[in-house]
């Protein structure tokens, strides 16, 4: 339905709002949760800017599966921007996000708390390639289109990841 | 596949059903495309509608919701999000989310009242201890504090619609099947005020909410009709809320309830529901629905005043429930047998003191049991972190 929606309102020409409200129905949550699990502190902000955003340049648009593309590289490079702004804001109040961090934990079992406390301990772009792999089960093409970089890589921060995921799990990669 | 790709998918895919969703998404994300606008208008979170699983039967219940105050925990948001309107997601270590741990997304709604407020109420569904049953869980705010937060047993039944959980003065809501496509309030001298529905991920059932101003007249509070319709706008089914009436209620003998020091309380059924009048406590308590449909347990508390000395759980019960139990946040327990009511109305009563001192705030959890010791209702009161 989403898409349709927004393949009409492309096609017809109509106002931004009325096509990508469809993209925007089926998908925001999704860019919601993909922020979140990628440790955006406020993943409602990125969404709406990375919806924001397409609804701008909507008219160079013209397939929907580039749309959604297009917003989840959106969010992945909002995402590792906010990172590098807290790396600093945290030089200054290291406690910040660990209030958040608490919160989440306390709803999840033992076993889940650990592996997303590991994945929250990789670098970015590796828990980038994991999260979309894992959880959205993006092709490497797909991966790499989202983090603006070659599937090559990608299967690098992939495998690098679950080595080190394994390591501090004390499981088999 | 091995195991860290396994824990991985799981621990991501759990992880992911506790992201809430802001239901003026859609609004603030073309406000940021029109920043010459101003503000955009308060969505109605029937935009996101998301289709819900045919649900099985309807539900529930309703009785004197105790009002708590609280705070729930705080969390960093947008810059572009009014704190005033919309309050910060719920905290995993909110009471009610700590007791009865969501088995659904926890879905914000906007709701605006008729003197023009936009007022959020956070809804989702939980397990009812022990396995059977599920709860439809809210917490209402209204100017940033909880005015009502609570989970209640819910279960759609037969050719039933829809059914009320809770609510407070001004907000009612409960859950319907996935026919009904509008909800609204029907008040006297033919006004009305359209509901909203909501669904999300995990959602058993849609959730309706609907605000209507209180209709006080000589003294009494009138009664309000729920309609609910489907897409071809054909009433599929209506409910009434019970306004106040005047006490001590004209219905059959009343039965004393509890009698103790303090004060006492004695239960008529008037109107077909069941309406306390008391001494010695806030003179009257009333359920908002015929005592012959839901609730399984009714729960009525004695003291209204905030903290409360001393405090009375009472209520009614249907005939299948012989044992009520009320647990308190800090881990105190309290429990009685249920006694017969009017001769054939099958409703029984019940009545346990609390014990002293009580917590601050007070937060509890009250469970039905059948003779066979299930659980067949349970209800979890209250808001603010655990502690």
């Amino acid at each position: 339905m989403g898409m349709a929606n927004l393949r009409a309102g492309l096609d017809a020409g109509d106002d931004a709002a009325t096509g990508v409200s469809g993209l925007f129905r089926a998908r925001y949550p999704e860019m919601v949760r993909l922020a979140d699990l990628l440790g955006a502190d406020d993943p409602e902000d990125i969404a709406q800017e990375a919806f924001a955003r397409l609804l701008k340049r909507h008219d160079t648009l013209r397939d929907p599966d580039a749309a959604v593309a297009y917003v989840r590289a959106i969010v992945c490079n909002l995402t590792r921007n906010r990172h590098r702004h807290l790396r600093v804001v945290r030089l200054r109040t290291p406690a910040a996000r660990d209030e958040d961090s608490s919160e989440q934990a306390a709803i999840l079992r033992e076993d889940h708390r650990e592996v997303l406390a590991a994945l929250a301990g990789l670098p970015p772009r590796r828990r980038e390639a994991i999260v979309l792999r894992y959880w959205l089960d993006l092709s490497e093409r797909e991966i790499a289109q989202a983090m603006g970089t070659s599937p090559g890589t990608v299967k690098s921060n992939v495998s690098r990841g679950l080595a080190a995921l394994a390591e501090v799990l004390g499981g088999k990669a | 596949m091995n195991t860290i790709e396994d824990r991985l998918r799981e621990a991501l895919r759990e992880r992911a059903r506790y992201s809430p969703v802001d239901p003026d998404a859609w609004a603030k994300t073309v406000a940021r495309t029109r920043p010459a606008r101003g503000r955009p208008r308060a969505g109605a979170r029937s935009r996101f509608l998301i289709p819900v699983a045919a649900a099985a039967a309807v539900v529930a219940i309703v009785l004197g919701v105790t009002a708590l105050t609280g705070h729930l925990g705080s969390r960093g948001r947008a810059p572009s999000v009014s704190q005033s309107s919309v309050p910060a997601p719920l905290s995993r270590n909110d009471f009610l989310v700590r007791q009865d741990p969501p088995i659904s997304e926890i879905v914000p709604v906007t709701i605006r009242t008729p003197g023009g407020q936009a007022e959020s109420v956070f809804v989702w569904f939980a397990r009812v201890k022990g396995g059977h049953g599920t709860m439809l869980c809210s917490q209402i705010f209204r100017k940033g504090t909880v005015t009502a937060a609570i989970c209640q047993s819910v279960q759609l039944s037969g050719r039933q619609v829809a059914v009320l959980t809770s609510g407070d003065s001004f907000i009612r809501l409960g859950a319907s099947s996935s026919r009904v496509t509008s909800v609204s309030a029907h008040l006297p001298g033919g006004r009305s005020a359209a509901g909203t529905l909501v669904g999300g991920q995990g959602f058993p059932a849609k959730v309706w909410l609907v605000s209507y101003p209180l209709d006080v007249s000589a003294g009494t509070v009138s009664d309000v009709g729920i309609v609910f319709r489907d897409a071809a706008g054909r009433q599929a089914g209506q409910l009434t809320i019970l306004g106040a009436s005047q006490f001590p209620p004209a219905g059959p003998g009343g039965m004393t309830v509890f009698r103790n020091q303090k004060g006492s309380a004695t239960a008529y059924l008037a109107r077909g529901r069941v309406e306390v009048s008391s001494t010695g406590l806030p003179p009257a308590a009333f359920a908002s629905q015929p005592a012959s449909g839901p609730p399984d347990v009714s729960v009525f508390t004695s003291q209204d005043d905030n903290p409360p000395s001393w405090l009375e759980f009472y209520g009614y019960a249907h005939e299948n429930v012989v044992r009520v139990t009320v647990r308190l946040a800090d881990g105190r327990q309290v429990g009685t047998t249920t006694f017969p009511g009017w001769k054939g109305s099958g409703i029984r009563l019940w009545a346990v003191p609390a014990p002293v001192p009580l917590p601050r705030p007070l937060r509890y959890i009250v469970l039905g049991y059948d003779a066979g010791g299930h659980v067949v209702w349970q209800t979890t009161c209250g808001s603010g972190s655990a502690g």
